[in-house]
């Protein structure tokens, strides 16, 4: 079974996401495309609603970070949204120098390079992060964290039961 | 990416207080060690998100194990006894064991549990990208490694060598083994607040961090008096600090309390009582 995809990426950058979808037709399914919304969606609230309507199907957010990347105001605010939402979000810089987003970064994201072979892997272990990730939030509020800054937030999960972790 | 002061750091060894392991006739020996690791890695470095029980070892970043954590006591105190110079790392990956890498130790230096506990240290480290299953070793190892363990056990002269033969013939891949614990540090950060839950962490583990867990440098070496056996696992998932009255949430035991950093004083939290772990062992202050 091919992993659905969302692909995320600059208009500068639209010949790449063309070669990303043939590259990994056989392991990954593109069904939506988010990028370049400058060029489809005007509007402030057509964006967001543009943004919502693709995460919503997606199971994996895959971001192609070319040169104008972190510059994008509106895949930007895309990203800092699904982020938020907890998505699965694999980044594939598109060159060694690409500045990679902050947010993806700080996110702990999987930064994946272009050439690399891996990309279905990674799509794979961000739908694991997503799976796993509400017992590990459920236990850390019994540990005590109390940063507001943590995305204890409503996450979305994929279907399936939550993996099962070793205990010591 | 290495961490800032993985290279010089004068805590690093051979300063003081570390030791140089002493060779004995058992020093061409080696150890299995398995471990935790983590299935949302691109490489299987140890388990830093698993829940109430955040995994600190092998601290590759340090080149050092039990020095953080209280893993596996009696595994480093043969280390020490028998001068062993090779610590080989097997871990449950894609559904098989796999063996992933090894430490060269060299050092070691007292820790505060009671008892024989140490930390060891090592001067070389790799690591390999993908592990290598068991399953897949040279037959001359392969029946003696693929035995059930849970945390380890010892391995003679020619089987060590042929392990290390092994994985040097594959690249050093440690520098994405680094990469890869930073990254899942930040991950849980970002999903709980903190690098490390139980520890309530925010930062990596450095050899800066090193000072608050190195007896004689930030902390005193005396254990609690009495204690000739400790209490490693919580049944309740809580400890209770009998310094500052804290609670912890924590399924293995921490060297440190996480709230007030003083050494050893963790004791097991079981309902409104603390499970008592030697006669000597003193009421908790509880605020």
């Amino acid at each position: 079974m091919r992993r659905r995809v969302t692909l995320w990426y600059s208009q500068p950058d639209t010949d790449r996401a063309d070669a990303f979808r043939a590259r990994w037709a056989a392991y990954l399914n593109v069904e939506r495309e988010a990028g370049p919304l400058a060029e489809v969606i005007d509007s402030a609230r057509e964006i967001e609603e543009g943004h919502t309507a693709a995460c919503d199907e997606a199971k994996v957010v895959v971001v192609l970070v070319g040169g104008g990347t972190a510059e994008d105001a509106s895949l930007m605010d895309g990203l800092t949204k699904s982020l938020r939402r907890g998505d699965a979000v694999v980044a594939v810089c598109l060159t060694p120098k690409a500045k990679v987003p902050e947010a993806l970064y700080s996110a702990g994201c999987e930064i994946v390079n272009w050439d690399g072979p891996e990309i279905p892997q990674a799509c794979e272990r961000a739908v694991l992060g997503i799976r796993r990730a509400p017992g590990i939030i459920e236990a850390a509020k019994n540990a005590g964290a109390d940063d507001e800054e943590c995305a204890r937030a409503p996450t979305v999960v994929v279907e399936g039961d939550p993996v099962p972790v070793p205990t010591d | 990416m290495l961490p800032q002061d993985f290279h010089v750091h004068p805590l690093k060894p051979p300063a003081p207080p570390w030791l140089e392991l002493v060779p004995t006739d058992d020093a061409g020996e080696g150890v299995l060690s398995f471990y935790y690791s983590e299935d949302e890695a691109a490489v299987p470095i140890r388990a830093i998100m698993l829940p109430n029980n955040n995994k600190s070892d092998p601290n590759i970043e340090t080149a050092t194990y039990g020095l953080f954590s209280t893993c596996s006591q009696r595994t480093r105190a043969g280390i020490v006894e028998r001068g062993t110079r090779y610590m080989f790392f097997v871990t449950q990956r894609g559904g098989c064991r796999m063996l992933t890498g090894y430490y060269r130790l060299r050092w070691y230096t007292p820790g505060n549990l009671p008892g024989r506990d140490f930390a060891v240290a090592a001067d070389h480290v790799h690591f390999i990208d993908p592990g290598l299953p068991l399953r897949h070793l040279p037959d001359a190892v392969r029946s003696h490694c693929t035995k059930r363990f849970r945390l380890s056990f010892r391995l003679d002269a020619p089987i060590t060598q042929v392990l290390l033969d092994v994985l040097n013939s594959s690249p050093n891949a440690i520098e994405r083994y680094l990469g890869e614990v930073d990254r899942i540090e930040r991950r849980n950060m970002r999903l709980t607040g903190y690098r490390y839950v139980a520890w309530r962490r925010k930062e990596p583990f450095t050899w800066e961090e090193a000072r608050l867990y190195l007896p004689g440098i930030g902390q005193s070496s005396a254990t609690p008096a009495g204690s000739a056996r400790r209490i490693m696992t919580s049944r309740s998932g809580k400890w209770r600090c009998t310094h500052c009255g804290e609670l912890t949430s924590s399924d293995a035991l921490l060297r440190l309390c996480p709230s007030c950093k003083q050494p050893s004083t963790l004791i097991e939290f079981i309902g409104s009582a603390p499970r008592s772990e030697s006669p000597a062992a003193s009421p908790p202050s509880i605020r």
